[in-house]
């Protein structure tokens, strides 16, 4: 290789090539067809090659591959609001790992996905419901505190961050208002935004 | 000579890559195009793969606490049904045993007697089973007296003091006999 070939190499690097794009797009036909490590594979180098709406839909793809608290890590790199089919994927990454007031906030702003998505909304707003009906018991809040801690010391603060969000608000619910302090303590010392887009 | 090759080539570096830099800069619909292409496709896959997952929502920590709920019922359930088959059984014994000593006590009483059938004589006429039994048992048809009077028809435990083989043999009209516990008064005397 020619030294003077080197700076053209770079110039073309930061240019940002067509790849990026080309993966994209060949992340969007394996996602369609149902193949999302294929896609999860094509938007990860999509996002290496500098495109910047590949993070968001490999997180799409990680909760269509049962890998929600990825796809929320995922997510929580840009705030919701901007694309309502991305939000639903969004919130079903905070459904499958069981962040139902995560979910629930979503689906509550999710109006400009179509009528399919609010078909859907509905539906899984409808689940949700049924779930978060009676007062939480204590098992459950202590459940989301252990996930809060554990992801916590695993330095993965969007995930700690959200556990302990969802451990506060269902022990407000509460008369005893159980974990809410702890969670409030948890909170204190993490910092991150939110996937769904709340803050503290 | 060398050095000219370097300067041509870091010139031509420069060039293209202003080139480069130049259709950047320059809002290209190409460019736009393919984005919009790009996010189109992948709008329609994922509304394509839109669906509501199928596992329902469970709280956590209640689903693991369901199941065990779940399973410590079914272990109390199997735990009562197994003191219900005991109970049965320590009934079935009782009853055996006593209906064993009524059988050695007319066995005995019969050969000090002499008359085996005095007993059944003085059943003659009653119509009730338990006392057929009981008379059974005095004609030295035992085995199907005793038969009869084992609840569950399958327990053929030797019981303490009883004759070897009770039960295995007599079926027929003794086993049709529920059993009975309360021997007649005349037949104790004997």
């Amino acid at each position: 290789m020619n030294l003077a070939s080197l700076p053209l190499i770079l110039a073309l690097a930061v240019a940002g090539g067509p790849g990026g794009d080309e993966h994209l797009l060949a992340g969007a036909g394996a996602f369609r067809d149902g193949r999302f490590d294929v896609a999860l594979v094509e938007f990860r180098v999509a996002e290496k090659l500098g495109a910047p709406e590949a993070r968001e839909y490999a997180a799409a793809s990680l909760v269509k591959l049962g890998r929600p608290e990825e796809a929320f890590e995922a997510f929580a790199s840009s705030p919701p609001g901007e694309d309502g089919l991305l939000d639903w994927y969004r919130a079903l990454a905070c459904y499958d790992a069981r962040l139902y007031v995560c979910a629930r906030r979503l689906l509550s702003d999710l109006g400009r996905a179509g009528p399919k998505a609010a078909a859907e909304a509905a539906k899984l707003h409808a689940e949700i419901a049924r779930v978060l009906a009676p007062e939480p018991a204590a098992a459950s809040i202590d459940w989301y505190l252990a996930r809060c801690e554990k992801h916590g010391a695993e330095r993965r603060p969007a995930l700690a961050t959200a556990y302990c969000r969802e451990a506060a608000a269902l022990g407000s619910r509460r008369p005893d208002r159980h974990g809410v302090a702890r969670a409030s303590a948890e909170l204190a010392h993490l910092d991150a935004p939110d996937a769904s887009g709340a803050r503290r | 000579m060398n050095s000219m090759t370097s300067y041509v080539g870091a010139l031509a570096v420069l060039v293209i890559a202003g080139a480069v830099r130049a259709e950047d800069a320059e809002p290209t619909q190409k460019h736009d195009q393919k984005r919009d292409a790009v996010h189109a496709a992948m709008h329609d896959a994922m509304q394509k793969q839109m669906a509501v997952p199928p596992a329902s929502a469970r709280m956590p920590a209640m689903a693991d606490r369901a199941a065990g709920d779940a399973a410590a019922a079914h272990e109390r359930a199997a735990q009562m049904q197994q003191q219900k088959r005991q109970a049965a059984r320590q009934r079935a014994m009782e009853h055996g045993a006593q209906d064993a000593a009524v059988a050695r006590g007319n066995a005995h009483g019969g050969s000090q007697g002499g008359d085996a059938h005095g007993g059944a004589g003085m059943m003659g006429g009653d119509a009730s089973p338990g006392q057929q039994g009981a008379g059974m048992m005095r004609t030295g048809t035992m085995h199907g007296g005793s038969d009869g009077m084992m609840p569950g028809g399958g327990d053929k435990t030797p019981m303490p003091g009883m004759p070897g083989g009770m039960g295995s043999s007599g079926a027929g009209a003794a086993s049709t006999s529920p059993g009975t516990t309360a021997p007649p008064a005349g037949g104790m005397s004997h």
